[in-house]
């Protein structure tokens, strides 16, 4: 059973008939996701890969006669954070957020209005979720050949274009995967690495973890905050890259005061390491940690 | 995006916010036209960012003769890596106090900041560290806003005399109501200047505008000037995120922790990266545009290109770089290592182009890079 959907779960897929919402919807469904009904405003009573398609949540939720579940967001930054109010408004607990490239302070609106409502937003800029073996929301490519095993551990990242390269080091090291979640790339995400870690110390499925980190912002060493305290038990193996990254761009004098040296890959790997991590310094290494924290 | 500072002033004046009155020079030639201004005055080179008074960017002139001379040196000379084809002419304002007062994105908390404080008019960040008692940074509610209760809580902890508490609230609201509109991960005032009259002027302004907000702000272009060099500014055209570092292995992938860990790669392998770049997203122009922009840094001895990424078809992708390499016929080997949705017919691209050779591993692939890199 993953930790956010499950093959049971009721997706809804706003923005389905664009040329990237129809491609994946296809896949979303072969994979076993769930997929009820698809919102693209002006395109009611368009059926795509045998999902029909309604002007708006309201109508979709109506038609259906229940409130979807989860709903993925196919929508461009131009129209993303319309869409993303109009599944918390209604009512919709879970949203993946996809889009790549939305204002910071629309990505700020849209955290405001989520934890007001409870309702939990993956994103933005992420490739989604997938539980391994069941089902899929977003662009996992889970049918690439020994790229996406089911299994035990659990992978949160930050970094979506490196959760193919990770989940194979993963399935490589025959524990296979259970959840996969992207919290995305943005510095404003909505859900961060705490968030999931407390999910995967829940699941029963996931035995161990591994952590995909990068440059910048703390979501490391919140997480190693988290461990030190005993939240999280199960091993975790971690990954940070962006050591060999040039330096982000200046922002004035705020930037250098509150900035300062935060944010830099060795700060974040020795949180981590003294949180009782493994640490990674490539991915091949991935495997072999993971067998040390698994065959205890 | 960094505005210029001429182009923040403009805002700022828009919004009810004193700026120094000045001119903008264009071209060396407009300095002969100034009138209208007293002296002593300023000249200050425009620069997308950088440190300008350490590097003769900043010049106070006292007559005609020093003004059309400083001009003529500020003109076409380069600070910071950018060429100075705009100066601003301003009258120097006498000051009584100098604050500094900023509002800011802050990725480490993950919200909109207030930051005050009494020391204006200096490199902040040498004299104050973030918990001094100098300066105050207050967190702000997106939904909110700037509210009375934020600004009397920031400034009364900076140390600033309270009879000027109303006058900065005032003005702190509107660089508020410009962070919103504009879409700025930073309005920043440096320094907040009171003059003789008492009035509140901004000496300085810096605004960011957030990139991924560019689509709504129509008015502000990515012209030439805004970028160091050639290339900046032709992957900034194409939508990619390029960043030149100091190496010679050109590099591009799909996705940017893909690049991250790929540049954490080659220089685990002791090889030295020309660049980040990254590309992505279903359209193979990006690949094309990307691996054109590469072949374009002469330093580049070797490419190394990876594609793993997850909306980014590895088809597409091959696409646009057979089409790159048949067009630009370039001599440098290319190595890659492709990955991802549609493979093979990837790899049956390119083989076929012949151009790029192809591996399985990316460490077997960085060793013969760096060997090259080193030659």
């Amino acid at each position: 059973m993953g930790i956010l959907l499950n093959r049971k779960s009721k997706v809804l897929v706003q923005g389905l008939t664009g040329k990237e919402g129809r491609f994946w919807t296809k896949h979303m469904l072969r994979s076993g996701t769930n997929i009820v009904a698809g919102v693209t405003p002006g395109r009611r009573g368009e059926v795509v890969e045998g999902v029909s398609v309604f002007d708006t949540v309201q109508e979709a939720h109506r038609h259906l006669e229940f409130i979807a579940d989860m709903s993925v967001v196919f929508v461009p930054a131009v129209f993303a954070k319309d869409a993303v109010f109009e599944a918390i408004e209604g009512n919709v607990k879970k949203i993946v957020l996809l889009t790549d490239g939305l204002p910071k302070q629309d990505a700020l609106e849209i955290r405001a209005l989520a934890n007001a409502k409870g309702t939990m937003v993956i994103g933005p800029n992420t490739v989604g979720v997938a539980s391994v073996g069941e089902a899929m929301a977003g662009f996992f490519p889970v049918w690439l050949k020994g790229v996406y095993k089911p299994g035990i551990v659990g992978l949160v990242s930050r970094s979506g274009s490196l959760c193919n390269e990770i989940a194979s080091q993963v399935s490589a090291s025959g524990y296979g995967l259970s959840t996969c979640v992207d919290i995305g790339g943005d510095p404003f995400p909505c859900t961060v690495f705490i968030d999931i870690l407390e999910l995967f110390e829940k699941d029963i499925q996931t035995e161990a973890v591994v952590l995909v980190g990068e440059l910048g912002g703390i979501f490391e060493e919140e997480a190693a905050e988290f461990m030190r305290k005993g939240k999280l038990t199960k091993p975790v193996v971690g990954y940070v890259v962006g050591k060999a990254a040039p330096p982000g761009k200046r922002m004035g004098h705020a930037g250098a005061i509150i900035i300062g040296n935060k944010g830099l890959v060795h700060l974040k790997q020795r949180a981590l390491k003294e949180a009782g991590v493994l640490l990674a310094q490539k991915p091949s290494q991935i495997r072999e940690l993971l067998r040390l924290s698994l065959s205890g | 995006m960094n505005l210029f500072e001429y182009e923040a002033k403009q805002i700022f004046k828009r919004y009810g916010i004193s700026v120094p009155k000045s001119i903008l020079l264009s071209n060396l030639e407009e300095v002969k036209v100034v009138q209208g201004l007293d002296f002593p005055l300023v000249l200050k080179a425009q620069i997308p960012e950088g440190r300008r008074e350490k590097q003769g960017g900043i010049i106070f002139v006292n007559s005609y003769g020093e003004l059309e001379n400083s001009a003529e040196s500020l003109f076409g000379s380069e600070i910071n890596a950018y060429i100075v084809n705009k100066v601003l002419v301003e009258e120097k304002v006498p000051t009584k106090d100098e604050f500094y007062l900023a509002l800011f994105l802050d990725p480490c908390r993950r919200v909109p900041l207030l930051i005050a404080s009494s020391r204006g008019g200096v490199l902040l960040e040498e004299v104050v560290g973030e918990h001094s008692a100098d300066i105050a940074s207050e967190k702000l509610d997106i939904i909110y806003g700037l509210g009375d209760y934020k600004i009397r809580n920031a400034l009364l902890r900076t140390g600033i005399s309270r009879e000027y508490f109303t006058q900065i609230g005032q003005l702190g609201k509107k660089a508020y109501e410009i962070f919103r509109d504009y879409d700025a991960e930073l309005v920043e005032i440096n320094p907040l200047a009171r003059s003789l009259n008492g009035n509140l002027v901004a000496l300085d302004a810096k605004i960011v505008i957030d990139d991924n907000a560019l689509f709504r702000h129509k008015d502000l272009q990515k012209i030439r000037d805004r970028y160091a060099s050639d290339l900046e500014y032709e992957a900034a055209m194409h939508g990619l995120n390029y960043v030149q570092l100091n190496g010679n292995i050109g590099v591009l992938c799909t996705g940017a922790g893909l690049t991250l860990s790929t540049l954490d790669l080659i220089r685990e392998y002791r090889g030295s990266p020309a660049n980040f770049l990254e590309f992505g997203g279903a359209t193979y122009e990006s690949s094309y545009h990307a691996l054109k922009v590469v072949l374009g840094d002469p330093r580049v001895k070797v490419i190394f290109i990876r594609t793993f990424g997850l909306v980014a078809r590895a088809d597409t992708v091959a696409q646009g770089l057979a089409e790159a390499v048949s067009e630009l016929k370039p001599k440098v080997p290319i190595f890659a290592v492709i990955r991802g949705t549609n493979e093979d017919e990837a790899r049956r691209i390119l083989t076929k182009e012949g151009k790029i050779r192809l591996f399985e591993s990316p460490e077997e692939a960085i060793r013969d890079v760096v060997k090259i890199g080193k030659e």
